[in-house]
């Protein structure tokens, strides 16, 4: 609390007269101002000041204040406003001089306007490392080149020969790093070859300036040696090393060429793509389709278990397409749909232990082990093949056929075809199916459909081996339901290649007694009424008239039936006519006895018929493709 | 024309970026087109 007032002294100007004047001014104004702030300016209008001092009776100091109030521009000031003069001054007795308000350094207004944020420096830009284009066809350069012929022939003589014949010495050799000089990057347009000029065909006279430097070395330099008169002049010059000059060279880089494909056919370019991609650890490859291995989705341990799981929950093989929607869950209209697909196939193929392929370019099937086997039980996969291997031989001799060529096929059921569910690979079949897609591949599953009985069948095609016939396995309920050995049969090819029909002829219901293999007790043959309501080939046809003699018989052991010419001689005992001691069948007999017991195709058993060196069959002469057999000879 | 044609660096360059640029994988088919509509002519390729 301000108790005392504190008066400061203030010094005034001008004359006497007009310091007293001022002085008792400043109290005036002091008085109006008492109660304001030492700084707060006090502004009384000279008019009223003018009019006061008149009042006082004191009208010369009236008249005197504008020059008090002038002389002391410390203590007073004059301000203007509506056309009337203020004497402004402040209790500290100052001229109160203008402030200008300090607004930069405002505490609210650092706030609301924060500093930027200091502008880093941009990053240098790094040159990013680049193999000259020219080494990617260094080869083909290199191959261009004839060292030889641009080898220059320079007598390299020391005596001094070199200096009195001019040297036409390209600069980069002189100049040691200029020989590196010629690593020009050029960027050459496809269509046209480019050409890198020499530098020393690009500056002829910078070749011509640095000749004499080049020179100098090797030639004695009589200036350089001290004036000895007395002894002769020596004129060894030390064994300089002397670069070999190179001869300026022309490089040429071939223009980039593609290969010209027009005359090539899409077999022979397949191939070749094949050849070059095929092992390219950056492409994913599997059938006919390719993708960047990068690309390819991968798959958990947790997803390849739930595959197999699945597929053995399923007991059949299946699709890549089921597996993709089933399994990882994904619909076909979503747009990644097709690489997954791609991603099943290409990634199961790196399975081998838990997954095997078994499907063909459209249709492609995944199996995995533990799955039941296709088809029948009633013989091993192998042992069919066993009996099939005359097959192998069959089509090496007449030429194994284009796959898929053949637009469909007409079959006749044999018994041994029928009891086993299973049709021949043989050529015909070769030609309407499709090969194995991948190398490797041992079987693959088809869907063949029978639009007779509206049901689709899955099949096993098994492909040979070298030692192993091929053929068709899982047809047993087509056959037991609607055929009968005998009957024909029709396959034909739709435009997926895992995709098949099969179809026979319907005809009014037939009722025979037909050979049947009775597996109830001890296996024997037996002839049963059969009703069937397809078209047939009587040769093939196993009807009691034709073959009575079968009834009761049992099938040959098996160390017999692996030897077709031994089957064929018990078939003679089964199905000839006894004469004399002799046995004669008809060839559709023989035929269709002998595959009751194994397969044999018709050029097989016309090969044994015909070449047998044993002397045990041999042709009837007396009726037509009829054979006789001597029982005994055996072969 | 040999059958036993062998693509060059420039031809697998060419089909490194087909790969490259599909999303989807890409069938011999279509590779083979890309190696043909390259060796076409400019006019028929602009035609095309």
């Amino acid at each position: 609390m301000v108790t005392q007032e504190v008066r400061v002294e203030v010094r005034f100007a001008g004359t006497s007269d007009e310091q007293a004047l001022a002085e008792r001014l400043l109290g005036l104004l002091r008085a109006r101002g008492r109660f304001q702030s030492a700084g707060t300016p006090i502004r009384v209008s000279l008019s009223s000041i003018g009019e006061f001092l008149t009042s006082q009776g004191d009208a010369a100091a009236a008249a005197a204040l504008g020059a008090a109030v002038a002389a002391n521009p410390a203590v007073f000031a004059v301000e203007e406003r509506n056309g009337e003069q203020l004497v402004v001054t402040t209790t500290a007795g100052r001229a109160p001089n203008h402030r200008e308000t300090v607004s930069g350094h405002d505490f609210a207004q650092r706030f609301m306007s924060p500093q930027p944020k200091p502008e880093r420096p941009a990053l240098p830009v790094r040159e990013r490392a680049r193999v000259d284009p020219s080494w990617a066809t260094l080869p083909a350069v290199l191959g261009d080149l004839d060292f030889e012929d641009e080898e220059p022939e320079v007598d390299l003589d020391v005596d001094g020969a070199l200096a009195d014949r001019p040297v036409d010495l390209p600069v980069e050799v002189v100049a040691g790093p200029a020989v590196e000089a010629p690593t020009v990057a050029v960027e050459t347009p496809e269509s046209a070859p480019a050409e890198v000029e020499p530098l020393a065909a690009a500056a002829p006279e910078a070749v011509r300036a640095a000749e004499p430097a080049a020179v100098a070395p090797s030639a004695p330099v009589p200036t350089a040696a001290p004036p000895m008169s007395a002894a002769p002049p020596v004129a060894v010059t030390p064994p300089v090393p002397v670069t070999p000059p190179v001869a300026a060279r022309t490089f040429t880089r071939p223009a980039v060429s593609y290969t010209d494909v027009t005359g090539v056919d899409d077999l022979h370019l397949a191939a070749a793509i094949r050849r070059r991609l095929e092992s390219d650890p950056r492409i994913a490859n599997f059938g006919e389709q390719w993708m960047m291995e990068d690309r390819v989705p991968r798959f958990s341990r947790g997803d390849l278990r739930r595959m197999k799981d699945y597929l053995q929950e399923q007991e059949q093989p299946l699709t890549d397409h089921v597996l993709v929607q089933d399994v990882l869950g994904i619909r076909p209209s979503t747009p990644d749909f097709e690489t997954m697909r791609f991603a099943v196939n290409f990634r199961l193929s790196r399975e081998h232990r838990e997954f095997e392929f078994v499907g063909t370019a459209n249709q492609r099937f995944w199996s995995t082990t533990g799955l039941p086997q296709i088809g029948t039980t009633r013989r091993k996969p192998n042992e069919i093949g066993t009996d099939y291997r005359y097959l192998l031989e069959e089509v090496t001799a007449a030429g194994a056929p284009a796959p898929r060529s053949a637009p469909s096929l007409d079959h006749v059921l044999t018994f041994y075809e029928y009891q086993h569910g299973l049709l021949p690979y043989d050529a015909t079949m070769r030609a309407l199916l499709p090969a194995p897609l991948l190398p490797n591949q041992k079987s693959a599953v088809l869907t063949f459909e029978s639009p007779q009985s509206y049901t689709t069948y899955l099949v096993e095609l098994r492909f040979p081996t070298p030692n192993r016939g091929g053929f068709i396995l899982g047809l047993d309920d087509l056959f037991a339901e609607n055929l009968v050995p005998g009957a024909v049969i029709s396959l034909s090819r739709t435009e997926n290649d895992g995709h098949y029909l099969v179809e026979y002829i319907a005809e009014s219901a037939e009722s025979v007694r037909l050979l049947e293999l009775d597996e109830r007790r001890a296996l024997r043959y037996v002839f049963r009424p059969t009703t069937y309501a397809c078209g047939v080939d009587e040769r093939l046809l196993l009807t009691e008239e034709r073959f009575g003699r079968l009834n009761g018989e049992k099938p040959v052991d098996e160390k017999v039936r692996r030897r077709p010419e031994a089957v064929v001689a018990a078939t003679f005992e089964r199905v000839g006519e006894h004469r004399e001691a002799n046995f004669t069948a008809d060839f559709d007999a023989l035929f269709a006895g002998v595959n009751v017991e194994r397969p044999v195709s018709e050029t097989l058993l016309r090969s044994i018929l015909e070449h047998d060196d044993t002397g045990a069959f041999s042709r009837d002469p007396d009726q037509t493709d009829a054979y006789t057999y001597v029982p005994g000879t055996t072969p | 024309m040999d059958p036993d044609i062998q693509l060059n660096d420039e031809d697998v360059a060419l089909l490194l970026t087909l790969l490259r640029n599909g999303g989807q994988p890409l069938t011999t088919q279509a590779l083979i087109d890309a190696l043909r509509r390259r060796s076409e002519p400019a006019g028929d390729r602009d035609s095309a």
